[in-house]
């Protein structure tokens, strides 16, 4: 099993890394360059789901089994900009795509992100430890999350349609 | 510090005690029988009417004079022509509301098309010649129990408390 990562980002390669090896401890991965065909800081869902998927099927398209793409983009919520991510998975033949778990943002973050800023200026205005491999939710959490684990549990789920494959193929199928 | 969870169901009060004791230990945590937000027990459709769900919770559950209340809902969206199950958590303190998204997970399309019609998932899932384990949810039982049954609403409780687990960089002027 050969899967390729749509990024070279270290925390994304990792998190899939974490998250594919519960299934398949033998899996090669490794991450490749793509084009996300997306903005660097994509916002709202569509854009965000939109990049995760061109991620996955360059990945694939580079020679893998599974190619995964990880896109994190920020979206309004109940009128409160929330960070959030997509994990997309494909085989070349069906794709899947999840949303995973967001975190909400103090808003003057959130219009920042959207205008293309950078977050790390606010952080460390805010007096907090500004850690790239925990990730802001890792941050504005205490740590008691991280963005590796968050990214992770998005992959295990994304995963799911390979793992079971029996349900995701009989479409028609009723009992 | 007192939290009231918009729903009596165990597995999510379980769900808000997990993400609660990771910054208040000795926090209490209740579930209160509020008014159904869904009367007709359906899923959930669609992402607003899932958020709408949640949001209701976290109000009413508020509303019993908790100091934050919290929501969980759970329900059906089609994304890309696919069906996803996944959830919101909102969470309210009667000034400052947040509701954020949970991990989904892609359902077959026949669960996801049974589910929309008011059917139960067991048929098929022992149709699909698994064991039906409750206590597993859907998605620890297609995860084959590597993401446990409430570790996506665990997780979204502890981001979606962060505004109260960090106040003073969510106040305006940050």
């Amino acid at each position: 099993m050969k899967i390729i990562v749509g990024s070279k980002n270290a925390s994304k390669v990792s998190a899939v890394q974490m998250a594919v090896t519960a299934y398949w401890p033998e899996a090669v991965i490794e991450g490749i360059e793509v084009d996300s065909g997306v903005p660097a800081q994509p916002i709202g869902i569509e854009q965000t789901m939109q990049g995760a998927i061109n991620r996955a099927k360059a990945a694939q398209a580079a020679g893998a089994d599974l190619g995964i793409g990880l896109e994190g983009g920020v979206a309004l919520f109940d009128g409160k900009w929330v960070m959030f991510s997509f994990v997309a998975v494909t085989d070349g033949i069906q794709h899947y795509t999840v949303p995973v778990t967001g975190t909400p943002l103090p808003q003057v973050w959130g219009e920042a992100l959207s205008n293309g800023a950078e977050l790390r200026p606010y952080v460390i205005a805010a007096g907090l430890p500004y850690d790239y491999k925990t990730g802001v939710n890792g941050t504005l959490t205490n740590q008691t999350i991280s963005r590796d684990e968050v990214f992770s549990i998005g992959v295990k789920s994304a995963l799911i349609p390979w793992i079971n494959p029996a349900p995701y193929q009989a479409a028609t199928k009723a009992a | 510090m007192k939290i009231c969870v918009g729903s009596q169901n165990a597995s999510k009060i379980n769900a808000v005690l997990d993400g609660v004791k990771a910054y208040w230990p000795q926090a209490q945590v209740d579930g209160a029988d509020i008014t159904q937000t869904n009367p007709t027990d359906q899923s959930m459709i669609g992402l607003e009417q899932i958020m709408q769900g949640a949001v209701n919770r976290a109000r009413q559950a508020k509303a019993t004079g908790a100091d934050l209340g919290v929501g969980l809902e759970n329900g059906l969206m089609k994304l890309n022509g696919q069906w996803l199950i996944f959830g919101f958590v909102a969470v309210t303190d009667g000034t400052q509301e947040v509701a954020v998204p949970t991990m989904g997970a892609p359902l077959p399309r026949s669960w996801g098309q049974a589910m929309l019609a008011g059917g139960e998932l067991r048929p098929h899932v022992i149709a699909a010649g698994m064991d039906y384990d409750y206590a597993k949810g859907v998605v620890g039982l297609l995860t084959n129990d590597n993401v446990k049954r409430d570790e996506g609403f665990a997780m979204a409780v502890k981001t979606a408390l962060a505004p109260w687990v960090n106040p003073q960089v969510y106040a305006a002027t940050n």
